[in-house]
């Protein structure tokens, strides 16, 4: 068999939620928390995943660790379709991929030590294991010495120190790719850049895979070699970090990148309109219409699609169309 | 202008004392955007809290002043201090956006502070909250309706409406951009200071977040483990940083595009139960000498309105 290049590959992965209605209303509508999403991850790289809050992008991480299943799509992992796998067989996933949560303070079991929970993989897999594996790994988050951590409870660690043990736990059982999502938005500024370079160096020595979903765009183009810009449940743009940032398109992106705080970056200016209400689905037409600054008549009729414009460059926008 | 004169706040916690605000000196000057950034556990909300006298049943004034128009805020009875919380001085809390009241409409939770304070009637409290609500950005109809209606950023907007409708003259924000999105928050921040150059407000602007703050602030203090370790200008704390902690904070930004690596200050924020004596920063500083383990926190001026409190430039 041909090994694969890509440890992810996703094509038109949807989610629906349905929305009640009222009892009168016979016509189903639906929440689309995602709406085709089709990307594919190199192995050993790091791809980044942009997004606002209810863009989607935990229910895309979601559906890759194989949490919940899609509404449609198929989604491979090391070239294999894992919703069409058998309960045994999602227990040999589970070895290659591992999820790094958000907050620290709830993905710890706070019953157990740090030691019983970097354990716990392991045992679980019946992977064997000697105690110097722990310490290792505690070693490898910088935890040290690592003797003092071992037996200590998640409720006597700092929020830093939580997460670097959700990453020693993630990493226990060796996996080929790791989703974390939106590792650093719980951590202190002084202690993010620590924790995003022990990330760097995961995927550097081990040639981890990671997708690293966030909502903020310079930490994107720190971390990914490529950059995905969802927006309500679509991607808008996709392409190199150097594109992306660059060179970016679609106003969206566009957006993002003017609204970057920077330190001293004053009067700037950022061309989007403000949205106007929590949730409203637009039926027909471009999800970014409403707020776009360019919006022309065909973007209220028609949904754009995502379309190559150079080798390492995609995006969903009328603008770009001939 | 506000003066903070040795303040000292401590909570009473099951181990001991945690020194929350530890002997902290600010002049705050009239009409300025006042930036105070720090880590969380580095006293900066519970220095907003003590504006208003609001502090939880543990936590203790051990000492010190706050002179607002030459009145000590903290000497005052209660029966005088309603005079000043939430009328004089306001306030925005981190996440207040969650708590507005779901079952009422938007303009009445805002007119709400007038009927308190002015002893207005309902119909002139909806009048200016109206107003008010049109100030803030939002569009006519928004009175109307509820907190479920709007977005994160529109509930923002209505909570300073909230805020400002009894024309304050100081208004506290703390973290008020947590939980948006990027672009919103460039609106809000926007917002804030459109409301400092019309209204001449005074704004003390509490922060995690360097670089939002940077952008609007007039003067920035940095806080660390309870005390104030560096304050200026904004342009001398972006361009002429001199404590090690600044300088840290300023080098753990990415900059999109730049392949330059980031670096943060190794380490863990230090506990502020019982901490021992001399600078905070000390197992964390990679210039710490001896001397650090004796530093009183004597201020050193660096230049011109620029202070630094660390042992590097000076005793």
């Amino acid at each position: 068999m041909v090994s694969n290049m890509n440890i992810v590959e996703t094509e038109g992965v949807k989610k629906y939620y349905p929305i009640r209605g009222t009892i009168f209303s016979r016509q189903k509508r639906f929440i689309k928390a995602l709406d085709g999403i089709s990307l594919n991850i190199e192995k050993g790289e790091i791809y980044s995943l942009v997004g606002e809050t209810g863009s989607g992008k935990t229910t895309l991480g979601k559906i890759l660790v194989g949490l919940i299943p899609p509404t449609e799509g198929a989604v491979k992992i090391d070239g294999i379709d894992i919703y069409s796998l058998r309960k045994k067989e999602i227990k040999q996933l589970r070895k290659k991929v591992q999820m790094i949560f958000q907050d620290p303070y709830e993905s710890l079991d706070p019953k157990y030590k740090v030691k019983d929970i970097i354990e716990e993989p392991l045992k679980f897999n019946h992977i064997e294991y000697s105690k110097d594996r722990i310490i290792e790994l505690l070693d490898f988050v910088s935890l040290k010495p690592p003797e003092d951590f071992i037996n200590k409870y998640p409720f006597q660690l700092s929020g830093g120190q939580r997460q670097r043990v959700a990453i020693a736990r993630a990493l226990a059982i060796s996996p080929e790719f790791i989703i974390a999502d939106e590792p650093v938005s719980m951590l202190d500024a002084s202690i993010r850049a620590n924790f995003l370079n022990i990330l760097k160096d995961m995927n550097r020595n081990y040639n981890l895979s990671i997708l690293m979903i966030t909502h903020d765009i310079s930490i994107a183009s720190y971390m990914g070699k490529r950059i995905s810009v969802l927006y309500r449940g679509k991607i808008v743009e996709q392409g190199s970090n150097y594109e992306i940032i660059k060179n970016p398109l679609h106003p969206y992106t566009i957006a993002l990148i003017e609204s970057i705080p920077l330190i001293g970056k004053r009067d700037k200016e950022v061309h989007i309109k403000d949205e106007i209400s929590s949730n409203i689905p637009v039926d027909k037409g471009c999800n970014f219409y409403p707020r776009c600054p360019f919006a022309m008549d065909i973007c209220k009729e028609k949904e754009p699609e995502l379309e190559v414009i150079s080798q390492n460059h995609l995006v969903s926008c009328f603008l770009y169309k001939q | 202008m506000i003066e903070i004169k040795n303040l000292i706040v401590k909570y009473k916690a099951e181990k001991g004392f945690v020194h929350a605000i530890d002997n902290i000196n600010l002049k705050i000057d009239d009409g300025v955007i006042f930036g105070l950034v720090g880590e969380s556990g580095s006293g900066k909300t519970t220095l907003g809290l003590t504006f208003l006298r609001i502090l939880p049943k543990n936590a203790i004034i051990k000492s010190g002043e706050i002179i607002f128009s030459g009145i000590n805020i903290l000497n005052l009875p209660e029966n005088e201090m309603i005079k000043y919380r939430g009328k004089k001085i306001s306030m925005i809390f981190q996440g207040a956006m969650n708590s507005l009241n779901p079952v009422i409409n938007i303009e009445k939770q805002v007119a709400e502070p007038l009927i308190y304070h002015d002893n207005l009637s309902l119909d002139e409290a909806l009048k200016i909250a109206r107003e008010k609500l049109k100030m803030v950005g939002l569009p006519e109809n928004v009175g109307k309706s509820y907190p479920h209606q709007l977005s994160g950023g529109m509930k923002q907007r209505v909570v300073i409406a909230m805020a400002i409708i009894t024309n304050p003259e100081v208004l506290i924000a703390d973290e008020p951009t947590t939980a948006l999105d990027v672009v919103t928050q460039d609106r809000i921040m926007k917002l804030i200071k459109s409301l400092q150059k019309e209204y001449n407000l005074t704004t003390i602007l509490i922060s995690h977040d360097l670089p939002i703050v940077s952008e609007v602030a007039d003067k920035i203090a940095i806080m660390y483990g309870g005390k104030i370790i560096e304050v200026g200008e904004y342009y001398q704390i972006l361009k002429n940083a001199k404590h090690p902690y600044t300088i840290g904070l300023l080098s753990s930004i990415p900059e999109p595009g730049s392949t330059k690596e980031i670096k943060g200050i190794p380490g863990e924020p230090i506990s502020l139960v019982n901490p021992p004596p001399g600078c905070r920063l000390y197992n964390r500083c990679q210039f710490a000498s001896d001397k650090c383990k004796t530093y009183d926190y004597s201020p050193k001026m660096v230049e011109e309105k620029h202070e630094v409190y660390c042992t590097l430039y000076g005793e």
